[in-house]
Protein backbone atom coordinates (compact mmCIF):
# COMPACT_ATOMS: atom_id res chain seq x y z
CA UNK A 1 0.00 0.00 0.00
CA UNK A 2 1.04 3.50 -0.82
CA UNK A 3 0.01 6.77 0.52
CA UNK A 4 2.16 8.60 -2.22
CA UNK A 5 0.89 9.82 -6.00
CA UNK A 6 4.00 9.59 -7.28
CA UNK A 7 2.90 6.11 -9.25
CA UNK A 8 0.91 8.54 -11.61
CA UNK A 9 3.75 10.00 -12.59
CA UNK A 10 4.42 7.59 -14.90
CA UNK A 11 1.52 7.62 -17.01
CA UNK A 12 2.30 10.97 -17.90
CA UNK A 13 3.40 11.66 -21.67
CA UNK A 14 6.41 13.00 -21.90
CA UNK A 15 6.25 16.30 -23.71
CA UNK A 16 9.81 16.94 -24.58
CA UNK A 17 12.56 14.97 -23.34
CA UNK A 18 15.27 18.55 -23.25
CA UNK A 19 15.10 20.86 -19.86
CA UNK A 20 15.74 23.83 -22.23
CA UNK A 21 14.37 24.27 -25.58
CA UNK A 22 13.33 26.86 -28.05
CA UNK A 23 9.80 27.15 -28.72
CA UNK A 24 9.74 26.46 -32.75
CA UNK A 25 9.49 29.73 -34.62
CA UNK A 26 10.43 32.03 -32.29
CA UNK A 27 13.91 32.74 -33.24
CA UNK A 28 13.59 34.74 -36.13
CA UNK A 29 16.48 36.12 -35.27
CA UNK A 30 19.36 35.50 -32.89
CA UNK A 31 18.37 38.59 -30.70
CA UNK A 32 14.75 37.14 -29.86
CA UNK A 33 13.58 33.49 -28.66
CA UNK A 34 11.05 31.65 -26.53
CA UNK A 35 12.83 29.30 -24.25
CA UNK A 36 10.52 26.31 -22.85
CA UNK A 37 12.09 25.30 -19.51
CA UNK A 38 10.56 21.96 -17.95
CA UNK A 39 9.72 21.12 -14.71
CA UNK A 40 10.04 25.08 -13.81
CA UNK A 41 7.28 27.28 -12.17
CA UNK A 42 6.66 30.68 -10.77
CA UNK A 43 9.78 29.99 -8.03
CA UNK A 44 12.08 30.10 -11.22
CA UNK A 45 10.05 31.98 -13.71
CA UNK A 46 9.31 35.09 -12.19
CA UNK A 47 13.13 35.65 -10.37
CA UNK A 48 14.21 35.08 -13.88
CA UNK A 49 12.29 37.57 -15.68
CA UNK A 50 13.62 39.93 -13.13
CA UNK A 51 16.94 39.16 -13.71
CA UNK A 52 16.88 39.44 -17.52
CA UNK A 53 14.98 42.80 -17.14
CA UNK A 54 18.20 44.25 -15.10
CA UNK A 55 20.69 43.23 -17.99
CA UNK A 56 20.63 46.80 -20.39
CA UNK A 57 20.99 45.29 -23.43
CA UNK A 58 17.07 43.08 -23.20
CA UNK A 59 14.86 44.98 -24.70
CA UNK A 60 12.00 42.61 -23.47
CA UNK A 61 11.69 39.56 -20.63
CA UNK A 62 8.77 38.10 -19.45
CA UNK A 63 7.36 34.49 -18.84
CA UNK A 64 4.12 32.45 -19.02
CA UNK A 65 3.03 29.23 -17.86
CA UNK A 66 1.03 28.32 -20.76
CA UNK A 67 -0.89 25.46 -18.96
CA UNK A 68 -1.26 25.13 -15.40
CA UNK A 69 -1.29 21.29 -15.52
CA UNK A 70 1.65 21.16 -17.78
CA UNK A 71 4.81 21.34 -15.81
CA UNK A 72 6.52 24.16 -18.00
CA UNK A 73 7.66 28.17 -18.61
CA UNK A 74 8.05 29.92 -21.63
CA UNK A 75 10.78 32.92 -21.50
CA UNK A 76 10.34 35.15 -23.87
CA UNK A 77 13.70 37.55 -24.63
CA UNK A 78 14.43 40.15 -26.99
CA UNK A 79 17.66 41.79 -26.54
CA UNK A 80 19.59 44.44 -28.70
CA UNK A 81 21.98 43.85 -31.21
CA UNK A 82 24.96 43.45 -28.78
CA UNK A 83 24.04 40.32 -27.63
CA UNK A 84 21.86 37.50 -28.46
CA UNK A 85 18.75 36.25 -26.50
CA UNK A 86 20.50 32.62 -25.87
CA UNK A 87 23.71 34.82 -24.25
CA UNK A 88 21.16 37.31 -22.39
CA UNK A 89 19.35 33.93 -21.14
CA UNK A 90 23.03 32.44 -19.65
CA UNK A 91 23.56 35.93 -18.35
CA UNK A 92 20.38 36.20 -16.64
CA UNK A 93 20.46 32.13 -15.14
CA UNK A 94 24.27 33.71 -14.02
CA UNK A 95 22.99 36.46 -12.29
CA UNK A 96 20.62 35.29 -10.48
CA UNK A 97 22.95 31.90 -9.13
CA UNK A 98 25.64 34.74 -7.87
CA UNK A 99 22.24 36.33 -6.60
CA UNK A 100 21.56 33.53 -4.16
CA UNK A 101 25.17 32.88 -3.68
CA UNK A 102 24.94 36.17 -2.01
CA UNK A 103 21.91 35.41 -0.48
CA UNK A 104 23.43 32.45 0.97
CA UNK A 105 26.68 34.47 2.20
CA UNK A 106 24.37 37.03 4.22
CA UNK A 107 22.52 34.13 5.69
CA UNK A 108 25.53 32.44 6.76
CA UNK A 109 27.73 35.78 7.91
CA UNK A 110 24.54 36.57 9.90
CA UNK A 111 24.14 33.25 11.56
CA UNK A 112 28.49 33.51 12.23
CA UNK A 113 27.27 37.00 14.22
CA UNK A 114 24.65 35.45 16.14
CA UNK A 115 23.04 38.96 17.24
CA UNK A 116 19.59 37.62 17.23
CA UNK A 117 16.99 36.41 19.94
CA UNK A 118 18.45 32.80 20.31
CA UNK A 119 16.30 29.62 22.11
CA UNK A 120 17.02 26.37 22.09
CA UNK A 121 13.75 25.01 23.61
CA UNK A 122 13.46 21.50 24.86
CA UNK A 123 9.44 21.43 25.58
CA UNK A 124 8.09 23.59 23.49
CA UNK A 125 4.58 23.61 25.20
CA UNK B 1 22.56 48.46 -14.59
CA UNK B 2 23.33 45.25 -12.16
CA UNK B 3 21.19 43.01 -10.71
CA UNK B 4 22.64 44.00 -7.21
CA UNK B 5 20.52 47.10 -5.98
CA UNK B 6 23.56 48.94 -5.02
CA UNK B 7 25.15 46.43 -2.20
CA UNK B 8 22.77 43.63 -3.22
CA UNK B 9 20.29 41.43 -0.69
CA UNK B 10 20.70 41.80 3.12
CA UNK B 11 19.43 39.44 5.81
CA UNK B 12 18.90 40.41 9.50
CA UNK B 13 18.41 37.55 11.64
CA UNK B 14 15.70 38.56 14.42
CA UNK B 15 14.41 35.16 16.09
CA UNK B 16 15.84 31.82 15.81
CA UNK B 17 14.51 29.10 17.96
CA UNK B 18 14.73 25.44 17.27
CA UNK B 19 11.47 24.98 14.66
CA UNK B 20 11.46 28.41 13.69
CA UNK B 21 13.03 31.27 12.58
CA UNK B 22 12.39 35.19 11.87
CA UNK B 23 14.32 37.34 9.19
CA UNK B 24 14.31 40.40 7.44
CA UNK B 25 15.01 40.21 3.88
CA UNK B 26 16.01 43.83 2.11
CA UNK B 27 17.54 45.52 -1.05
CA UNK B 28 16.15 42.79 -3.67
CA UNK B 29 13.14 42.47 -5.56
CA UNK B 30 9.52 41.18 -4.75
CA UNK B 31 10.30 37.97 -7.15
CA UNK B 32 13.83 36.93 -5.71
CA UNK B 33 12.20 37.05 -1.74
CA UNK B 34 9.13 35.09 -3.24
CA UNK B 35 11.39 32.32 -4.81
CA UNK B 36 12.91 31.82 -1.63
CA UNK B 37 9.49 31.16 0.04
CA UNK B 38 8.69 28.76 -2.40
CA UNK B 39 11.41 26.82 -2.70
CA UNK B 40 11.71 26.51 1.20
CA UNK B 41 7.67 25.35 1.11
CA UNK B 42 8.05 22.84 -1.61
CA UNK B 43 11.47 22.10 -3.01
CA UNK B 44 13.73 21.49 0.23
CA UNK B 45 13.62 17.67 0.59
CA UNK B 46 13.00 15.57 3.63
CA UNK B 47 12.19 12.16 4.46
CA UNK B 48 8.53 10.60 4.88
CA UNK B 49 6.70 7.26 5.24
CA UNK B 50 5.72 6.61 1.36
CA UNK B 51 4.91 3.28 1.20
CA UNK B 52 3.10 0.68 4.65
CA UNK B 53 2.47 -2.85 4.21
CA UNK B 54 0.07 -3.82 6.73
CA UNK B 55 0.43 -7.47 8.05
CA UNK B 56 -2.03 -7.54 10.53
CA UNK B 57 -5.18 -4.48 11.41
CA UNK B 58 -7.78 -5.36 13.55
CA UNK B 59 -8.21 -1.39 14.57
CA UNK B 60 -11.13 0.73 13.66
CA UNK B 61 -9.34 2.53 11.11
CA UNK B 62 -8.70 1.03 7.74
CA UNK B 63 -5.61 0.20 5.98
CA UNK B 64 -5.33 3.45 3.94
CA UNK B 65 -6.90 5.62 6.48
CA UNK B 66 -3.52 4.78 8.65
CA UNK B 67 -1.17 4.58 5.65
CA UNK B 68 -2.43 8.07 5.62
CA UNK B 69 -2.05 8.87 9.10
CA UNK B 70 1.54 7.56 8.49
CA UNK B 71 2.70 9.12 5.69
CA UNK B 72 1.67 12.73 7.45
CA UNK B 73 4.23 12.15 10.28
CA UNK B 74 7.19 14.63 10.16
CA UNK B 75 10.64 12.54 10.00
CA UNK B 76 13.92 14.09 11.47
CA UNK B 77 15.74 14.78 7.89
CA UNK B 78 18.94 16.59 8.96
CA UNK B 79 21.21 13.52 7.13
CA UNK B 80 18.53 13.69 4.17
CA UNK B 81 21.62 14.32 1.91
CA UNK B 82 23.19 10.66 2.32
CA UNK B 83 19.77 9.44 1.14
CA UNK B 84 19.23 9.51 -2.96
CA UNK B 85 16.01 9.60 -4.17
CA UNK B 86 14.17 5.82 -5.35
CA UNK B 87 14.41 7.13 -9.04
CA UNK B 88 17.91 7.94 -9.29
CA UNK B 89 18.82 4.85 -7.44
CA UNK B 90 19.64 1.57 -8.99
CA UNK B 91 16.83 -0.55 -7.40
CA UNK B 92 13.50 -1.46 -8.44
CA UNK B 93 11.49 -0.13 -5.72
CA UNK B 94 13.07 0.56 -2.58
CA UNK B 95 16.66 -0.34 -0.82
CA UNK B 96 18.82 0.64 1.92
CA UNK B 97 20.38 3.63 0.02
CA UNK B 98 17.38 5.49 -1.24
CA UNK B 99 14.71 4.14 1.92
CA UNK B 100 14.49 3.54 5.47
CA UNK B 101 12.80 1.13 7.21
CA UNK B 102 10.07 1.83 10.02
CA UNK B 103 8.01 -0.86 11.87
CA UNK B 104 5.18 -0.68 14.38
CA UNK B 105 3.63 -3.54 16.08
CA UNK B 106 1.39 -2.90 18.96
CA UNK B 107 -1.07 -5.23 20.41
CA UNK B 108 -3.64 -4.75 23.40
CA UNK B 109 -3.79 -7.75 25.11
CA UNK B 110 -7.26 -8.64 27.00
CA UNK B 111 -6.92 -8.44 31.13
CA UNK B 112 -10.03 -9.96 32.08
CA UNK B 113 -9.40 -8.90 35.62
CA UNK B 114 -9.67 -5.07 34.20
CA UNK B 115 -12.35 -5.35 32.08
CA UNK B 116 -15.27 -4.84 34.57
CA UNK B 117 -13.07 -2.32 35.93
CA UNK B 118 -14.22 1.27 35.00
CA UNK B 119 -11.76 2.52 36.72
CA UNK B 120 -9.42 1.46 34.24
CA UNK B 121 -9.13 3.31 31.08
CA UNK B 122 -8.00 0.52 28.64
CA UNK B 123 -7.58 2.11 25.36
CA UNK B 124 -4.23 2.37 23.93
CA UNK B 125 -3.00 5.03 22.61
CA UNK B 126 -0.99 4.03 19.25
CA UNK B 127 1.60 7.14 18.94
CA UNK B 128 4.62 7.78 16.53
CA UNK B 129 6.81 6.69 19.48
CA UNK B 130 5.28 3.26 18.46
CA UNK B 131 7.28 3.48 15.03
CA UNK B 132 10.78 1.96 15.04
CA UNK B 133 13.38 3.26 12.55
CA UNK B 134 15.96 1.29 11.32
CA UNK B 135 17.50 4.32 10.76
CA UNK B 136 19.17 6.95 14.00
CA UNK B 137 18.90 9.75 11.84
CA UNK B 138 15.93 9.03 10.25
CA UNK B 139 12.69 8.62 13.23
CA UNK B 140 10.14 10.65 13.93
CA UNK B 141 10.03 14.09 15.53
CA UNK B 142 9.43 14.07 19.26
CA UNK B 143 9.99 17.11 20.56
CA UNK B 144 7.24 16.68 22.63
CA UNK B 145 7.12 13.79 24.38
CA UNK B 146 4.27 14.04 26.90
CA UNK B 147 2.10 14.69 23.47
CA UNK B 148 3.12 12.37 20.46
CA UNK B 149 1.80 12.16 17.53
CA UNK B 150 -1.13 10.15 17.65
CA UNK B 151 -1.64 7.27 14.87
CA UNK B 152 -4.83 5.45 16.19
CA UNK B 153 -6.41 4.14 19.58
CA UNK B 154 -7.03 0.68 20.34
CA UNK B 155 -8.81 -1.30 22.23
CA UNK B 156 -8.07 -4.80 24.34
CA UNK B 157 -8.04 -7.62 21.49
CA UNK B 158 -7.17 -5.58 18.62
CA UNK B 159 -3.78 -5.79 16.61
CA UNK B 160 -1.43 -3.61 14.41
CA UNK B 161 1.39 -4.45 12.83
CA UNK B 162 3.02 -2.79 9.95
CA UNK B 163 6.28 -2.32 8.18
CA UNK B 164 6.76 1.54 6.38
CA UNK B 165 9.23 2.98 3.95
CA UNK B 166 9.76 6.18 4.11
CA UNK B 167 12.04 7.97 1.00
CA UNK B 168 13.45 10.84 0.10
CA UNK B 169 10.77 13.62 -1.67
CA UNK B 170 9.83 17.13 -2.05
CA UNK B 171 6.75 18.82 -1.07
CA UNK B 172 5.97 20.05 -5.00
CA UNK B 173 5.05 16.35 -5.39
CA UNK B 174 3.28 16.05 -2.19
CA UNK B 175 2.77 18.23 0.56
CA UNK B 176 4.17 15.32 3.65
CA UNK B 177 7.57 16.36 2.27
CA UNK B 178 7.34 20.22 3.38
CA UNK B 179 9.89 21.10 5.75
CA UNK B 180 7.60 23.87 6.72
CA UNK B 181 4.68 24.14 8.56
CA UNK B 182 4.26 27.69 7.44
CA UNK B 183 5.95 30.71 5.95
CA UNK B 184 4.70 34.05 7.19
CA UNK B 185 5.77 36.64 4.43
CA UNK B 186 4.78 40.18 4.92
CA UNK B 187 6.23 43.59 2.79
CA UNK B 188 4.68 47.01 2.91
CA UNK B 189 3.33 47.30 6.24
CA UNK B 190 1.43 50.07 5.74
CA UNK B 191 0.73 49.40 2.21
CA UNK B 192 2.52 52.58 0.91
CA UNK B 193 2.40 50.63 -2.29
CA UNK B 194 -1.12 50.36 -2.07
CA UNK B 195 -0.52 45.84 -3.21
CA UNK B 196 -3.40 45.04 -0.80
CA UNK B 197 -7.10 46.44 -1.09
CA UNK B 198 -9.10 45.78 2.19
CA UNK B 199 -12.45 44.70 2.47
CA UNK B 200 -13.98 47.16 5.11
CA UNK B 201 -17.09 48.28 6.99
CA UNK B 202 -16.74 51.68 6.82
CA UNK B 203 -13.05 52.58 8.10
CA UNK B 204 -10.13 51.49 7.09
CA UNK B 205 -8.00 52.41 9.68
CA UNK B 206 -10.16 51.38 12.31
CA UNK B 207 -10.74 47.86 10.78
CA UNK B 208 -7.40 47.21 9.45
CA UNK B 209 -4.71 47.46 12.10
CA UNK B 210 -1.09 47.60 11.19
CA UNK B 211 1.21 44.66 12.18
CA UNK B 212 4.61 44.16 14.52
CA UNK B 213 6.44 44.54 11.65
CA UNK B 214 5.25 47.92 10.86
CA UNK B 215 7.02 49.75 13.93
CA UNK B 216 10.32 49.22 11.50
CA UNK B 217 8.91 51.21 8.77
CA UNK B 218 7.58 54.77 8.89
CA UNK B 219 4.00 55.35 9.04
CA UNK B 220 2.30 56.91 5.93
CA UNK B 221 1.50 60.54 5.56
CA UNK B 222 -2.07 60.47 4.03
CA UNK B 223 -1.27 64.19 2.28
CA UNK B 224 1.96 63.16 0.41
CA UNK B 225 1.30 62.09 -3.17
CA UNK B 226 1.42 58.32 -4.20
CA UNK B 227 4.77 57.16 -5.42
CA UNK B 228 4.09 54.70 -8.79
CA UNK B 229 7.35 53.84 -8.97
CA UNK B 230 8.28 52.55 -5.70
CA UNK B 231 8.92 48.90 -5.00
CA UNK B 232 9.13 46.40 -2.50
CA UNK B 233 12.15 45.72 -1.12
CA UNK B 234 12.65 44.72 2.84
CA UNK B 235 10.34 41.57 3.76
CA UNK B 236 9.55 40.57 6.83
CA UNK B 237 9.53 36.30 6.60
CA UNK B 238 8.90 33.58 9.58
CA UNK B 239 9.53 30.45 8.73
CA UNK B 240 8.20 27.66 11.19
CA UNK B 241 9.44 23.82 10.23
CA UNK B 242 7.56 20.65 11.33
CA UNK B 243 11.31 19.71 13.48
CA UNK B 244 12.36 17.52 10.32
CA UNK B 245 15.46 20.33 10.53
CA UNK B 246 16.62 23.37 11.68
CA UNK B 247 15.07 26.42 10.21
CA UNK B 248 18.02 28.14 8.88
CA UNK B 249 19.18 24.75 7.30
CA UNK B 250 16.06 25.04 5.11
CA UNK B 251 16.70 28.62 4.27
CA UNK B 252 19.92 27.84 3.00
CA UNK B 253 19.33 24.59 1.53
CA UNK B 254 16.91 26.44 -0.33
CA UNK B 255 18.62 29.03 -2.17
CA UNK B 256 21.63 25.97 -3.07
CA UNK B 257 18.52 24.68 -4.35
CA UNK B 258 18.04 27.19 -6.21
CA UNK B 259 21.46 27.78 -7.49
CA UNK B 260 21.37 23.84 -8.73
CA UNK B 261 18.24 24.63 -10.75
CA UNK B 262 19.90 27.72 -12.22
CA UNK B 263 23.18 25.92 -13.20
CA UNK B 264 21.82 22.47 -14.25
CA UNK B 265 19.53 25.34 -17.20
CA UNK B 266 22.79 26.67 -17.88
CA UNK B 267 23.96 23.45 -19.28
CA UNK B 268 21.07 22.34 -21.03
CA UNK B 269 21.12 25.64 -22.47
CA UNK B 270 24.72 24.95 -23.75
CA UNK B 271 23.19 21.94 -25.20
CA UNK B 272 20.57 22.99 -26.76
CA UNK B 273 22.79 26.12 -28.64
CA UNK B 274 25.51 23.87 -29.64
CA UNK B 275 23.80 23.06 -32.88
CA UNK B 276 22.38 26.57 -32.84
CA UNK B 277 25.87 28.06 -32.76
CA UNK B 278 26.34 26.39 -36.15
CA UNK B 279 23.30 27.43 -38.21
CA UNK B 280 23.78 31.07 -36.63
CA UNK B 281 26.95 31.43 -37.52
CA UNK B 282 28.54 32.96 -33.72
ZN1 LIG C 1 17.27 2.19 -3.94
Amino acid sequence: MSTSVSRMDEDQIEVDTGKVSVVPGTMIEPQCATFCLQDEDHTLGNALRWALMKNSEVDFASYSIPHPSEARTNVRIQTSDNTTAADAMYKGLDDLADLCDHVIQAFQAELAKGEFEYEEEENAF
Amino acid sequence: MDIYNSGGPEVSIRSLKKDSMKFVLTNTDLSVANALRRVMIAEVPTMAIDMVEIETNSTVLTDEFIAHRLGMIPLTSFDVDRIQYTRDCTCTLYCPNCSVELTLHVKVNVDYDDMNDPTIDKTRQVTALDLISSDESVKPVSDDKAHPILIVKMRPGQELKLKCIAKKGVAKEHAKWSPVYGISFEYDPYNRLRHSHYWIEEDEKLEWGVSANAAEETPVDPNEPFDYNAKPDKYYIEVETSGCMKPEEVALRAMTIMQDKLGGLQIKLDDEFKEDTQRWGY
